[in-house]
């Protein structure tokens, strides 16, 4: 058990690396010139060199991956080409407003994947079931920011209760919040509903039957339990949903953000910026693909079994 | 002239059933058996059993030809759309700026004056062409990088799949971001974007694919006949998971025009005269409060665009994969 979890950390930090090294390449190393763009395409060669030694992209590139690599050890994102402030502080401030959302947004998606998921299950095969599932459908089907307008158009704009843009407080949250998670929790819907239709069908809920217990027992306590306690193995897929596309909500929204300071950066040709929120992001992915992993060992020992065998 | 091994391969499946391992019904448990237990079993549930197939069948039966229809009409808006859309894209009808849908402007105008209608139209060869070209080239990349892990295995298999964990670990969106940052907006660039975005699904996917195949005896017996790897890898293995890559494509399709839509929305799509759906969103979110129509039609566009390719992707898994559970 140890050894699992020892060999799993390993593996993250790995990946992590590996990560921080695709990063840096896709961003410094493709064609496309920070100082060029800074600049502007009709700047003398002189202006962009000077800019370019005063940002440190003349180097060659395994030097500069030297330094970045050193510095994200130290923890150390670099500085910001614009406002010369260090990307970490940067960063920093905006992340409690994603964490914020993220995180609510999770919520409200767990919460509302399981329930559509278990009513779609209990009435299967009628036009409930139905109605939920092409809703779901049609959501998996749309750009989170079309979901985002279509809310404010109905909330905002039709009955006027909600503000649309804004930052402080509790209300301006909701529509944001709502969007994300309306539109996160159709994959967990699926989930639940597929999960208990093939729950139904285990031994175990004969035996239980033969045992003499209700059917309505059965589905709402063990088959259920089942189903949800199978949604961890999405989370990590969520928070990563959650992640991206806080970048389009925070935009929308006009939210502060991690996401929203990304976009401002990409604007501004700003590539540590770029560079550090996109690391955290995926740190954050990986930590918690981690989590989930290392949870699902403790909770479900079939998946002990099979790291024995080696599968992974 | 067929090869001794093709003569074989179906041989040791039929002498010997119980032999042949197929990982995929460790994931979804025989049906056949199961409609026996239900029958020995009294139903004391309304319902419990399985899904009624038939109410299922005919709703699909009146979905797939609607949106086959629907693909087909925005193919044509794609080729030729001049013949479809009443106006040209650059017509501004000054007369008529952010008038409400109805006639002559059946989706309304914008806050040039130009036609919505016509807009979407024109709009449309672009989520096309980055659907099926992001698609073409990160299936065939990925499903290779897939089958040849999953069918070499050891080391190969290790650092293949050691690079796809790294590649995956970047959230899917965060990554197009970086690249159409760095690449500047243009349609070729966001095509390539979202293929190096998507490419990692694939292989995974396929490779557990070819894992399966890998153990199976035709393949031993194609080896000893003497074919190499190479045409193994191309006659047999590829074949057997051409269904899976089929139904992964075509659902690949819609996620590559939503994550088009995503990039174009953030400024970083193709947003020169051409105008894409994403962009006309950006556009009309400055006159959300004023104008619904400009970010409701379009939108409608691609939503019904994702939702037609689902739908066929959701069939032709059931028609092809019978096996795979309903969803």
């Amino acid at each position: 058990m140890l050894r699992r979890i020892i060999e799993r950390f390993l593996v993250s930090l790995g990946v992590i690396f590996g990560a921080v090294t695709l990063i840096f390449l896709v961003l410094n190393w493709l064609p496309g010139d920070a100082a060029t763009l800074i600049a502007g395409e009709d700047a003398s060669p002189e202006t962009v060199h000077h800019l370019r030694v005063k940002l440190g992209t003349d180097r060659p590139l395994s030097d500069q991956y030297r330094t970045y690599l050193v510095g994200v050890l130290h923890g150390d994102l670099g500085t910001s080409y614009v406002t010369r402030e260090p990307v970490v502080r940067r960063l920093a401030a905006q992340l409690p407003s994603t964490l914020t959302l993220t995180f609510s947004a999770c919520s409200v998606a767990i919460v509302l994947g399981v329930l559509l998921g278990v009513l779609s299950v209990s009435y299967r095969g009628r036009w409930l079931d139905h109605a939920i599932q092409s809703l779901s459908l049609f959501v998996h089907s749309m750009p989170s920011f079309w979901l985002g307008m279509l809310m404010i158009l109905l909330f905002s704009v039709k009955l006027g209760w909600l503000p649309v843009i804004g930052n402080g407080g509790l209300l301006p949250l909701i529509l944001p919040v709502s969007t994300l998670g309306i539109w996160l929790s159709v994959p967990l819907q699926r989930l639940v509903r597929d999960g208990m239709l093939e729950g139904l069908h285990e031994p175990y809920v004969t035996t239980l039957r033969a045992k003499g217990l209700g059917e309505r027992r059965i589905f709402y306590v063990h088959v259920l339990r089942n189903a949800v306690t199978s949604t961890i193995t999405l989370l990590g897929v969520l928070v990563g949903e959650s992640l991206s596309n806080a970048v389009i909500i925070e935009t929308l929204f006009a939210r502060q953000g991690i996401g929203r300071t990304t976009v401002e950066a990409i604007g501004q040709k700003d590539v540590p910026v770029v560079q550090g929120a996109i690391l955290i992001s995926s740190v954050a992915y990986v930590l918690v693909n981690l989590f989930v992993d290392l949870s699902y060992t403790l909770i479900d020992p079939r998946t002990r079994l099979q790291s024995l065998k080696g599968t992974r | 002239m067929k090869s001794a091994a093709e003569q074989l391969a179906p041989a040791p499946a039929r002498a010997l059933p119980e032999m042949v391992f197929d990982a995929s019904e460790l994931e979804s448990p025989d049906r056949s058996l199961q409609t026996q237990v239900e029958r020995g079993s009294r139903p004391r549930i309304k319902e419990l059993p399985r899904e009624s197939r038939l109410a299922q069948l005919s709703l699909s039966d009146v979905l797939v030809p609607a949106s086959l229809l629907l693909l087909t009409f925005v193919a044509a808006c794609a080729a030729f759309p001049a013949t479809v859309a009443p106006y040209l894209p650059t017509d501004m009808h000054t007369d008529a700026i952010l008038s409400a849908p109805g006639w002559p402007h059946l989706f309304g105008t914008d806050q040039f004056g130009r036609d919505v209608f016509s807009l979407v139209v024109y709009g449309a060869r672009q989520s096309v062409l980055i659907g099926v070209f992001a698609v073409l080239i990160s299936c065939s990349i990925g499903v290779s990088l897939g089958l040849v892990a999953g069918y070499a295995g050891g080391w190969l298999d290790t650092a293949l799949m050691r690079v796809i964990d790294t590649w995956l670990a970047i959230p899917n969106i965060l990554l197009a971001i970086a690249l159409s940052t760095v690449l500047g907006p243009s349609l070729v660039n966001t095509i390539f974007a979202i293929s190096i975005t998507t490419i990692p699904r694939y292989a995974r996917i396929l490779r557990g694919q070819a894992l399966s195949v890998r153990s199976r005896p035709f393949i031993e017996a194609s080896r000893a006949a003497g074919a190499s790897h190479f045409a193994i890898l191309r006659k047999h293995v590829l074949p057997h998971c051409s269904v899976q890559i089929m139904v992964l494509a075509t659902l690949g399709v819609g996620t590559s025009i939503l994550i088009g839509s995503g990039l174009s929305f953030l400024g970083l799509g193709v947003n020169d005269e051409r105008p894409d759906w994403g962009y006309l969103l950006t556009q009309g979110r400055g006159y959300l409060t004023v104008a619904w129509w400009t970010v409701t039609f379009p939108g409608l566009a691609i939503t019904s665009l994702v939702v037609s390719i689902n739908l066929l992707g959701d069939a032709l898994r059931r028609r092809f994969d019978p096996r795979s559970a309903p969803r």
